[in-house]
């Protein structure tokens, strides 16, 4: 074994130098070795990020009080010098909401009768907690939000987090007092939806970009422009029905959604109590959802195990929250007692969007609704 | 007495930029509102180990880089270690080169800054590609590594003033 004289005369004291690497090495070899064990082990790396989020949930919290208050102002100023266009769009908006109050009971009463005629299982309600949002993602690597709830009020891993909008994720960790939500634009987001002008179903995938793509479709599918799209249900991991966003760009086989959900004001979100069919984890949103004042709740239909029925809310007997979605419904003539004999469907499924039947005839929202036939 | 305040005044000389390295962690995950500025959030870490490793490397111990690499990982909610990876190599490799930056103007350490910043983006860039198994988008990494380097100037006066404040008291 010779060594080189270049590499003796570089290190005049190889001892020492070793000494001030060697803490060095160490360190490097148990970050990679760290690296290495989340990757191998993702289920204990979600236990230890639980735990430890609630320790990172209330410093977060309190650091962003300032800013918070900071953006608060900013609005408050914003909204003073907008005061007089804003109250005249809301005014405008206020107005078509009405009609739309109109069409909605109508609809509602139709559809209770025509459940009723299909023997369908009701919809249910799921109930949810409003939780404070903590923390922005922060980084180009994860498209996650720390929330300010975890176990202790029934928060569980895969429940959807929605905004008033749509759905805005789920929860992917869950600690004591705090949880994190995966976005629907992380690259790890995967929902099952369908297009409801269509029927397509599909698979919303993110990719870190603000607009995840719409994949899998059906070969033939006709997206386009301003399609609105909701969760399927398929799998039993999301509810079916909960509001996603609108198609926003096709090209070919590329389709991408624009977000229902705000996701540039998340302060506050809702999380579910849908427990999912296929999740191991359901012993960890067994517990029961704080039930907030606000009563804040979604109906939507599944096929999953319901929720005590202490827990599930009871139905707005005048407005859907602004979560309820219209359920995708064949074109029915606006009498029900001449609606055709159609077999019933399989108890619990999920209702067919309106492929089968071609394009829904509903009306879009963005547009003036028919005058009411049976509102007030 | 004066062996307790010089001992505290040690005490404040290391635990002052570890508690800053924490802290400037936690800013960066607060709602700002954006979430394509929360996308390209520079880290603030990064010129803080790089800041007191240069000028004041015994207020910067490996321990304390790597533990504040750790806690901004807690905060990602990604793999554990990717962070405390970037701050251990930052120590390491600064401090290997801290007497050649330190006869050099300001200009020059930013620039070392920026070179290092780069190299470093680019290893977390590969590094999250392998873990996720993904290409990520190369341009948020590109505005995320020119937003930390364009903070680095108004982040390193304030550490000045703060080494001058903790310094002044020996």
């Amino acid at each position: 074994m010779r060594r080189s004289g270049g590499r003796a005369a570089r290190t005049a004291n190889p001892e020492r130098g070793l000494a001030q690497r060697l803490p060095f090495a160490i360190f490097i070899a148990v970050s990679l070795g760290l690296l290495i064990f989340s990757k191998i082990y993702p289920t204990l790396n979600d236990q230890v990020q639980g735990a430890l989020i609630d320790v990172a949930a209330p410093v977060v919290d309190v650091l962003g009080e300032p800013v918070t208050a900071i953006r608060g102002f900013g609005t408050v100023v914003a909204d003073t010098l907008n005061g007089a266009k804003k109250v005249e769009t809301l005014r405008a908006e206020n107005e078509r909401l009405r009609r739309w109050r109109d069409v909605a009971m109508r609809l509602d009463g139709e559809n209770a009768q025509l459940r009723a005629l299909m023997r369908v299982s009701d919809e249910m309600q799921i109930p949810s907690i409003s939780t404070r949002v903590v923390s922005d993602p922060g980084g180009p690597f994860v498209r996650a939000i720390l929330l300010d709830a975890g176990v202790s009020r029934g928060v569980g891993k895969f429940q959807p987090v929605m905004d008033k909008a749509g759905v805005v994720g789920r929860i992917v960790t869950v600690g004591r007092q705090s949880s994190r939500a995966l976005l629907l634009t992380d690259l790890n987001s995967r929902i099952p939806v369908f297009i409801r002008r269509t029927g397509d179903r599909g698979i919303l995938v993110g990719d870190n970009s603000d607009r995840p793509k719409l994949a899998y479709l059906p070969m033939q599918s006709s997206a386009r422009i301003d399609d609105e799209v909701f969760t399927s249900g398929d799998g039993g991991i999301f509810p079916a029905k909960l509001p996603v966003g609108v198609v926003d760009y096709v090209d070919g086989p590329t389709v991408r959604v624009r977000l229902a959900a705000d996701l540039s004001r998340l302060d506050f979100v809702n999380v579910m109590a849908y427990v999912p069919l296929e999740k191991p984890e359901q012993s960890a949103v067994a517990q029961p959802l704080e039930t907030l004042p606000q009563g804040s709740s979604v109906t939507a239909e599944t096929g999953a195990d319901r929720p005590p029925a202490a827990f599930a809310a009871p139905a707005d007997p005048v407005l859907p929250s602004p979560s309820l979605v219209p359920a995708p419904r064949p074109a029915v003539p606006a009498d029900p007692p001449a609606f055709p004999a159609v077999p019933a469907p399989p108890e619990g499924t999920p209702a067919q969007p309106a492929a089968a039947a071609g394009p829904i005839e509903e009306e879009n929202p963005d547009e003036t609704p028919p005058p009411s036939q049976g509102g007030t | 007495m004066a062996a307790t305040l010089h001992r505290a005044a040690i005490a404040m000389r290391t635990g002052v930029p570890f508690v800053l390295g924490l802290l400037l962690a936690v800013l960066s995950f607060v709602p700002y509102g954006s979430p394509e500025f929360s996308v390209i959030m520079p880290s603030l870490t990064l010129p803080l180990v790089y800041y007191w490793t240069l000028y004041r490397p015994e207020s910067m111990p490996l321990a304390a880089a790597f533990a504040i690499g750790l806690w901004q990982d807690i905060l990602v909610g990604g793999p554990l270690g990717l962070m405390a990876l970037m701050l251990v190599v930052t120590r390491g490799v600064i401090e290997s080169q801290r007497q050649v930056l330190l006869t050099q103007p300001f200009a020059v350490g930013w620039m070392g800054y920026a070179l290092i910043s780069a190299a470093l983006t680019v290893l977390a860039w590969a590094i999250a590609g392998l873990w996720w198994d993904h290409a990520f988008s190369v341009w948020p990494f590109i505005a995320h590594w020119g937003l930390g380097t364009a903070a680095y100037v108004p982040l390193a006066v304030g550490f000045r003033q703060i080494d001058k404040l903790l310094y002044q008291q020996a």
